[in-house]
């Protein structure tokens, strides 16, 4: 492969990329004014189910356009996020801009967004402004702690914080929880607070667009990464409530789940993998796989609440059985032999060689214009009738600017010239490189656009 | 107890054949939105009920996982029930199932044959492998489905073993995905009139929310390592600690660095070789960065960082709070993230909401409580399948219908 193809953007898109819907979403249409990561994986969700999907980005383009890996300059974290949608990027510091993302609001059913709280009002895209000339729009939301202006279905004396995924984590609880109770807590492997906020604000937009075809009404979903983590907090919440203040509050536990046992990582004779016991029935079955059939009826180990009490001895026993067998011995006995939840720890570069994602079509190839072809995370729920797809590739910095105000806005050639002749949109097809953040910038500047 | 719906999705019904975290948090969802969700039970009921910590027998984990759903409990093992429970079928919107594979077929609720007696049934599972693929004839949970889709792997220090999430966390988003495609399919219904089979596995989420994770395999072939949750590039980011307890913060450039340096009384490091870009304190994240914050933390208390951290320097910052303090937490409580319940036997309980979205129209909210084993039976029978008080009477005289109205808490 050649460091570069030395070849322009447009000289490489020859044939347009317009992508032929497929999906229960078909017909739908979503302006996507998302960053990073939490609504960029929403509007994917919503583009693998079939809806039309227009991502517009501000001049210096999504800032995820520079996180790794990077391959002729297109970045493996964007197209993960925003395969499959169309790019539309315009100067939104320009009055002409944002005249142009209302005309595209008033005919789309969904708006997405999640610039800090005040942003999208500041640019005169608020809920309110949108609202008026579209009553019927879903216009979802995503920011630290929920939005808080006049509208705002649930303002909180944390709303104005800024927050980033990490501290999500950290004010739901989910780090206190991770990590060894003698050590200090630490953050999770990922950024699990936006793409879990992403996936329940899919829900809530499915959800509000049911109604709406039942009703004609539209509305705001406001979510915040705080909420959905303190939502996905198991037993936790309920269980501190039951105790006394005295009782010290649950904490993290290590290589096992604090309230099942044994449930957690397991260390073989030549590598750790993972065993879930967390019912009797699978309790007796493990005792069976182990040879020590007795000890499912043993009054000390019957029931999780008795296991619990001897954590250190049941765990023990696992742990001296597992010591003298390998892993792939381990697994085989329990998992296939004993229908006992157990199995590997996969690194990434394990799972996308595992034949079990391949055959449920999770890693599907997807073709990028300078980058070329390599496989990307499928799409999730199977629907047997009217199944999503992923329905294309991430679009390159304003690849779709004339598609797009041509198809919707019936824009001629030369007005989209004279768009493009006063930095209204912008693209980076001329360069021979996909992107780089200072070469857009400068660009900007060199343009006398304003750096937003 | 008597439920009351609210939501956009109040007057579809929804049959849940689930125990356990992800199918009945995909019940918790869709009955918080306002759909009415009627929960089928075995004669031992959810095993979940079993799960500690319990007051006056009612178990905190079947509660965090069921409020808001009407209880029904049958003895599975009867022809008669299995023959309920279809019929309650045919008079549903949406059925989900969570059972390990093979369970459901053996019961004889698998799609085939719930779509013969209810051709628009929008069906659910939600598994661990999912019900296609070589390993979908295996059971597994939320354990196994982290480690396989590469969360254990990558969570923990590069010196120290893979660790578990420390809460069941792809229970909680493949729950989301599953309500999630149903409503993709049930919007399909309205519009086409066909119901058809949706299937999620809590794996596939896995690698889906993967963020850049999966395409650095695949684009760079690059193994993806521990780096005790802290951000691979920029810094500091990531969880430190104070006297009392751990904070977190997202410093994400330079700029932001140099008022850190100050507010930690420490300016030279701004400019400082090894420290000064982001490069440098990612690579000296372990040897310098963390030990570094760490000590200056020693002595001071974790709101008082948190609170010189955010005012003077502007850097996104929060503490590590416990889930005592989320439970007392006035944001949430005003939010109505967190809220307080009334159980018909354990009493005023807090409960998060499972459905995190706030709407403007209507405002989503929690039903009510979660059901004793059997509680809504005679309810559910009468005014779904239109049973008589003798039928209902009969079914129990028989041990089909089963309910425990006193549960004892195990010793």
């Amino acid at each position: 492969m050649p460091e570069t193809t030395q070849k322009t953007s447009r000289e490489i898109l020859k044939k347009k990329r317009i992508f032929p819907p497929q999906g229960p979403l078909a017909g739908f249409r979503v302006l996507d004014f998302s960053q990073v990561l939490a609504s960029p994986y929403l509007g994917t969700m919503l583009s693998d189910m079939g809806a039309e999907v227009i991502k517009v980005e501000a001049s210096y383009g999504d800032s995820s356009r520079g996180y790794g890996p990077l391959k002729e300059g297109e970045a493996g974290y964007y197209i993960t996020q925003n395969r499959g949608k169309y790019g539309l990027c315009m100067d939104l510091t320009n009055s002409k801009a944002i005249e142009i993302c209302k005309e595209l609001a008033k005919i789309s059913d969904i708006l997405i967004e999640n610039w800090r709280p005040g942003i999208m009002n500041k640019r005169g895209l608020g809920y309110d402004a949108i609202r008026e000339i579209n009553p019927g729009i879903i216009y979802a939301s995503v920011s630290g702690f929920g939005n808080f202006d006049r509208y705002a279905p649930a303002p909180g004396p944390y709303s104005p914080r800024v927050a980033y995924d990490v501290i999500a984590q950290a004010e739901s609880g989910h780090q206190w929880m991770n990590g060894f109770p003698d050590l200090a807590p630490h953050g999770l492997d990922m950024s699990w607070s936006d793409l879990n906020t992403g996936t329940h604000e899919a829900v809530a937009i499915l959800a509000a667009l049911i109604q709406r075809v039942k009703t004609g009404r539209g509305q705001w979903i406001d979510i915040a990464l705080t909420d959905t983590m303190v939502a996905s907090n198991e037993n936790l919440i309920c269980m501190v409530s039951m105790a006394a203040d005295d009782v010290p509050a649950p904490c993290r536990n290590g290589l096992r789940r604090l309230s099942i046992s044994p449930y957690g990582v397991f260390k073989a004779k030549d590598d750790y993998f993972v065993i879930g016991v967390d019912n009797d029935k699978r309790f007796t079955r493990l005792c069976e796989a182990m040879g020590r059939p007795e000890l499912a009826r043993d009054p000390k180990f019957d029931t999780n609440h008795h296991r619990l009490q001897n954590r250190s001895k049941i765990e023990g026993i696992v742990e001296k059985w597992c010591g003298e067998r390998t892993v792939e011995q381990c697994v085989r006995i329990l998992r296939d032999e004993h229908a006992v939840p157990a199995g590997p720890i996969l690194t990434n570069t394990e799972y996308v060689k595992h034949p079990h994602y391949h055959a449920r079509k999770m890693l599907v190839p997807i073709e990028q214009p300078r980058t070329g072809t390599f496989e990307i995370n499928g799409v999730v729920s199977k629907l047997s009738r009217s199944p999503g797809m992923v329905q294309g590739a991430a679009p390159l910095m304003g690849e779709h600017n004339r598609h797009i105000l041509k198809k919707y806005l019936g824009y001629s050639d030369k007005a989209i010239d004279k768009l493009y002749d006063d930095l209204v949109t912008v693209d980076n097809l001329d360069l021979e490189y996909a992107y780089n953040v200072d070469v857009a910038r400068a660009k900007t500047k060199e343009r006398g656009g304003k750096q937003q | 107890m008597k439920l009351r719906a609210q939501g956009p999705l109040v007057g579809i019904r929804v049959l849940e054949v689930c125990e356990g975290q992800a199918g009945p948090y995909c019940g918790a969802i869709l009955s918080d939105l306002g759909a009415d969700v009627i929960k089928v039970e075995s004669r031992e009921g959810d095993y979940t009920r079993k799960l500690g910590p319990f007051t006056n027998g009612e178990s905190a984990y079947f509660i965090s996982y069921n409020r808001g759903k009407k209880g029904i409990a049958l003895d599975l093992g009867e022809k008669k029930a299995k023959e309920i429970i279809k019929e309650l079928a045919a008079k549903c919107d949406i059925f989900i199932e969570n059972l390990d594979p093979g369970e459901i077929e053996s019961l004889g609720l698998d799609y085939k044959s719930l779509k013969e007696v209810n051709p628009s049934i929008v069906y659910g599972s939600v598994s661990c492998y999912g019900r296609t693929g070589p390993l979908s004839k295996y059971a597994g949970n939320d354990i196994v489905a982290e480690a396989m889709g590469g969360h254990t792997s990558s969570n923990g220090w590069p010196d120290g073993p893979p660790e578990p999430l420390g809460i069941a966390l792809s229970e909680h988003c493949g729950g989301a995905e599953l309500a999630w495609g149903l409503l993709c399919a049930y919007l399909h219904r309205m519009f086409n009139g066909h119901g058809q089979y949706v299937d999620v596995s809590v794996s596939d989420k896995n690698i889906s929310v993967t963020e850049n994770v999966l395409a650095l395999a695949t684009m760079a072939n690059v193994t993806r390592q521990r780096t005790g949750g802290h951000h691979f590039v920029v810094g500091p980011y990531g969880v430190f600690q104070a006297s009392d307890g751990a904070y977190a913060m997202g410093c994400g450039n330079n700029e932001m660095w140099g008022r850190i340096a100050r507010a930690i009384e420490r300016p030279e490091l701004q400019e400082a070789e090894g420290w000064a870009t982001n490069l440098d304190r990612g690579q000296n994240r372990t040897t310098h960065m963390i030990p570094l914050l760490n000590e200056w933390g020693k002595d001071k208390k974790r709101d008082d960082i948190v609170r010189l951290i955010s005012e003077e320097t502007l850097v996104p910052c929060g503490p590590c709070v416990t889930h005592k303090e989320i439970q007392k937490n006035i944001h949430y409580r005003l939010r109505e993230t967190v809220i307080d319940i009334e159980q018909p036997k354990a009493g005023k309980v807090s409960v998060a909401s499972a459905f995190a979205g706030k709407m403007t129209d209507p405002r989503p909210a929690i039903q009510g409580p979660a059901p004793l084993l059997g509680e809504h039976n005679d309810e559910i029978l009468s005014t779904v399948i239109g049973l008589s008080g003798e039928e209902i009477a009969e079914l129990y005289k028989k041990g089909i219908l089963v309910q425990d109205l006193a549960p004892k808490q195990p010793i």
